[in-house]
């Protein structure tokens, strides 16, 4: 390229659509998907639409299944399991093992003065559960929500395709 | 590329910039963003508002509509009932209890609307994925001339879960 006598290759263009494909990227990536669990299936709603308002702190709890497949080819689920913090923590222990790290969040928000009037949390409990899971299990990790002092919450549902 | 120009001792000549690492690393970039990139459907929330201890018809003055939701020994819905009306266990029965619902409220946006209240009743075993159906069908519909959701019912909660099935 520096010599007179070399074919100069004139790479603007091409600069050009490289940054503009480096824009796209940027633009479309879903940073919100960052709360988003492969091992959570959700439901679909078609009344499902993203908030208008993001609340700036959220306690996002996943319900979801450990799937794999055997030698058939066939899937197999197992638990379900709440996805908490790296832990996996199974349905029938959600109180034993999953109320004193929720009251430890709540001692958490009681430091931040995160507490309205009543004493309850101000951060909405933010629910990813799986479409199989039993509604059973479900409504017991909002039991222990409400017991620790939580009181909003929201139940999350997947957009259906290409809405 | 050669851009700028330098008065030299024979006239003007080039100053050749070098792109090469400039070009990596928008390479090593646009290849960062294509293994990163997941095309995903939004997600979507329904709010609900679930105080400790308060029991049903507490919070509103109006009876709330009581939506029952029987399951199948295997997680599978059984049937959807509101009120005493049992509405079947298919897709037409969501549509039906979308008409039953509002029906009971009128017309969406009726003044009342926002202190009806639907309150789900559903046994432990139910695969959750109809219960969020069933919320679907409560709260609202797709306006099919807009494509925008039409809500008439702002308030769902929970009965107390029920106890387990003995396996």
């Amino acid at each position: 390229m520096a010599s007179s006598n070399s074919i100069e290759i004139d790479m603007t263009p091409m600069i050009d659509i490289v940054f503009q494909l480096i824009t796209f990227f940027m633009v479309v990536i879903n940073f919100d998907a960052a709360n988003s669990d492969e091992r959570v299936r959700m439901a679909v709603s078609d009344l499902a639409r993203p908030p208008k308002m993001k609340p700036p702190v959220e306690l996002v709890l996943q319900v979801g299944f450990e799937r794999h497949r055997d030698a058939a080819g066939k899937e197999i689920k197992d638990g379900p399991f709440l996805f908490y913090n790296g832990d996996l923590i199974p349905a029938p222990s959600f109180e034993k093992v999953f109320r004193p790290m929720l009251d430890r969040e709540f001692q958490i928000e009681k430091i931040k003065g995160n507490l309205d009037g009543d004493g309850k949390a101000k951060t909405p409990v933010v629910i990813r559960a799986d479409a199989e899971c039993a509604t059973g299990d479900v409504q017991k990790l909002i039991q222990i929500c409400q017991q620790a002092g939580y009181e909003k919450f929201s139940l999350k549902a997947m957009q259906p395709e290409g809405k | 590329m050669a851009i700028k120009l330098k008065k030299g001792s024979g006239g003007f000549e080039k100053i050749p910039i070098d792109m090469t690492p400039m070009i990596d690393c928008v390479f090593q970039l646009i290849i960062f963003f294509m293994l990163t990139l997941k095309i995903r459907a939004n997600e979507g929330d329904f709010n609900i508002n679930m105080p400790l201890g308060q029991g049903v018809g507490q919070q509103s003055e109006l009876p709330p509509i009581k939506v029952r939701l029987e399951a199948n020994p295997d997680g599978t819905l059984r049937t959807i009932a509101i009120g005493r009306q049992s509405l079947g266990n298919d897709q037409r029965a969501f549509a039906l209890l979308n008409q039953e619902v509002l029906s009971l409220v009128g017309r969406p946006g009726a003044a009342f609307s926002k202190d009806i209240e639907v309150e789900l009743d559903a046994d432990y075993e139910l695969q959750y994925q109809y219960v969020v159906s069933a919320m679907t069908a409560c709260t609202g519909k797709v306006d099919e001339k807009t494509g925008q959701p039409l809500r008439f019912v702002e308030k769902i909660k929970f009965a107390p879960p029920r106890a387990k099935r003995a396996k």
